[in-house]
């Protein structure tokens, strides 16, 4: 098996159970036994990043390019967020880069409505 | 200047602030043209996908990185996606978005695509500005079925004499070009398209060549002869060199195919040539193999027949309802040493309505096109030949199978008697006969003359070395004095009565002004 199949695995069993400390204790007595222990730390990295992507994509995250555009826009995403039946708690963050509007990253989707991307599909069409 | 300013008061005009649901992914692993997503559940095979690189960065540096990075969902697992890249791998990041297009990989094409170099996304390679497309067509499409089809009964001519006489190659058709590296393979392709500039525009087909995994160089001296020889103007070149990543080398001859099914689908007539599919292999191997899908035989993937059984299925000639249309292929094999019987090799040769045969002892004997006629095959056979080659080709057919089994014979007998003699001299005469210089193709109907002429017996008697000199001879007294034979055999595709009194009429007294060629 490959470390990869065993973060899988080890993500797996964390999900359905969520005992950690059992879970790592007989993840590292198997390594053990099969004289695989070289692969306890890349396999923890794995399971980390994997558990850190599941709750990111969990977490609704709005980007701004301005603070001022937070109250500006709420309307819009609450609505969004109750068409699609998700809760109306998000986490906001201010990137300059943008230029304005804002950007909606909920799960695996992205609701992407900053004047960037316009401006960038205008050139993008202009320069064709 | 004004082309630009008027584009960005038409964009000025019609713009508002676009709202895009994006279904997104990131990536986890990247390395050797593949990269591994999280994500993406909705993702469907054969997938565009783009690698979002403006993410942080401001409007000005998003603009001065134009290219967009595209990927090709070609995995589709449990909990991540594989795709590979298709461009610079360095460009993508771990932790980097990935957004579906929704849309299957396709290609932009129109009329104008024709007398341009493409690759295979249909980006320009030729720099001579962007094309106006009129259809987005996809890359991977079913083949058209059976009752769609009709019966290939149009002659494609190569212009090379050995090919339309005995081999002939009908419009539809997939023929195989097979040989060891050196054998003229590229050549016969080439010379087929330059060919096309003898049919009349409406009957001509537009011609692409697929360039797979080629050496630039020999691409750029490619499309420079076929510039020189005026065919450039209804050709296409899809190229993918060396140097270009093994998925685009996989996709290049599918987007020739859905090049020329736009065409086909328009009523028209297109001609396709895959130089070869033996790199085509050689890269969904490597590709397969970055993928982790299980090697077979010689470490092919186990799809590889499908592979090139799916492209050269798309090759065909359609229904009248549906337009009559043709797409003909010409697939270049390179073998080594001869083997013809190695994997690929045998595969295609199953797949394909017949193949070429070149050998690397009859290149260097001089004889070239280096055709084994004994071995080479045209499954379609005389239904793709006008009524007037067909006339004329079984003789030289039969006059040739007897030189082979004798030329075996002669190195062994000592005396031979006279008849056996002269049927060795007559072999001689008619290989020296098909015998062609590169790009010097003849149109059918001084193919028709030629071997008409030596049926008759207008070389009985001639030095080997003075054939081809008594062929040029006489094309040059046909058209300073009798014209109206080329054109009325042009047209009518038939030889007439008329035409073939005067043509016999014509020997005797050639033999006599030309006395010289004969002794």
């Amino acid at each position: 098996m490959r470390t990869r199949d065993y973060i899988y695995a080890v993500s797996d069993i964390l999900r359905k159970k969520g005992d950690v400390e059992n879970t790592l204790a007989t993840l590292r007595q198997m390594l053990q036994s099969r004289g695989l222990m070289k692969l306890y730390p890349a396999i923890l990295r794995g399971v980390l990043q994997k558990q850190e992507r599941t709750v990111s994509h969990e977490e609704t995250q709005v980007i701004f390019a301005r603070s001022d555009d937070t109250e500006k826009f709420t309307d819009e995403i609450v609505s969004y967020l109750a068409a699609r039946n998700l809760p109306h708690i998000y986490t906001y963050s201010i990137d300059p880069t943008i230029v304005g509007g804002y950007i909606m990253k909920t799960k695996n989707e992205r609701i992407n409505k900053s004047y960037k991307q316009t401006l960038l599909h205008t050139y993008r069409t202009i320069i064709k | 200047m004004s082309t630009i300013i008027e584009k960005i008061k038409k964009e000025l005009e019609s713009l508002a602030s676009t709202t895009t649901l994006e279904e997104t992914g990131t990536v986890v692993a990247v390395g050797d043209g593949v990269a591994e997503i999280d994500g993406l559940q909705n993702a469907r095979m054969m997938e565009m996908i783009i690698f979002d690189n403006t993410e942080g960065k401001t409007l000005a540096e998003s603009i001065d990185d134009t290219s967009v990075l595209y990927g090709l969902v070609l995995n589709l697992e449990e909990e991540s996606v594989k795709a590979v890249v298709l461009g610079d791998t360095s460009r993508v990041r771990e932790g980097m978005l990935v957004k579906r297009t929704g849309k299957l990989l396709s290609i932009p094409v129109g009329d104008n695509i024709v007398g341009r170099v493409v690759n295979p996304l249909g980006e320009i390679l030729d720099g001579k500005g962007a094309y106006t497309h009129t259809r987005e067509m996809a890359i991977e499409r079913v083949a058209y079925g059976v009752m769609e089809r009709s019966a290939v009964n149009e002659p494609i001519h190569t212009g090379i004499k050995a090919i339309d006489a005995m081999i002939p190659i009908g419009r539809g058709q997939r023929e195989l070009i097979i040989g060891d590296r050196g054998t003229g393979k590229t050549m016969v392709a080439i010379d087929t398209i330059i060919n096309q500039k003898y049919e009349p525009e409406e009957k001509r087909p537009i011609c692409i060549y697929v360039a797979i995994g080629q050496k630039e160089s020999k691409t750029a001296r490619i499309m420079q002869e076929l510039e020189d020889n005026g065919a450039f103007a209804y050709t296409v070149i899809v190229s993918t060199s060396a140097a270009d990543p093994a998925p685009l080398q996989f996709l290049a001859p599918f987007a020739g195919a859905a090049i020329g099914e736009y065409f086909m689908e328009k009523g028209q007539d297109a001609l396709i040539v895959y130089d070869d599919l033996s790199k085509h292999a050689v890269a969904y191997r490597q590709m397969s193999l970055l993928l982790r899908r299980p090697p077979g035989r010689e470490a092919y993937p186990g799809d590889i027949f499908y592979l090139h059984s799916r492209l050269l299925e798309r090759s065909a000639k359609l229904s009248d309802e549906l337009g009559g249309g043709s797409l003909t292929a010409l697939p270049i094999i390179e073998t080594q040493e001869g083997d013809v019987s190695a994997y690929i090799p045998t595969n295609v040769i199953s797949i394909t309505d017949g193949q070429i045969f070149l050998e690397t002892d009859l290149f260097n004997k001089g004889i070239r096109p280096a055709l084994n006629v004994g071995i080479s095959v045209s499954r379609v056979g005389s239904s793709a030949q006008t009524k007037a080659m067909k006339k004329v080709a079984g003789k030289i057919r039969l006059e040739l199978a007897q030189f082979r089994e004798l030329e075996a014979f002669m190195q062994f007998a000592g005396d031979l008697d006279e008849d056996t003699k002269k049927r060795i001299e007559s072999g001689r005469r008619y290989t020296e006969l098909l015998k062609q210089n590169q790009h010097a193709t003849l149109p059918f109907y001084k193919q028709v003359v030629s071997i008409f002429s030596a049926n008759e017996g207008i070389l009985n008697g001639a030095p080997v070395e003075n054939v081809r000199a008594i062929e040029q001879a006489l094309f040059d007294l046909i058209e300073r004095e009798k014209t109206h034979i080329f054109k009325l055999i042009e047209t009518e595709r038939a030889i007439n009565d008329t035409v073939l009194a005067e043509l016999t009429a014509l020997i005797p007294d050639f033999k006599k002004t030309h006395a010289h060629l004969y002794t």
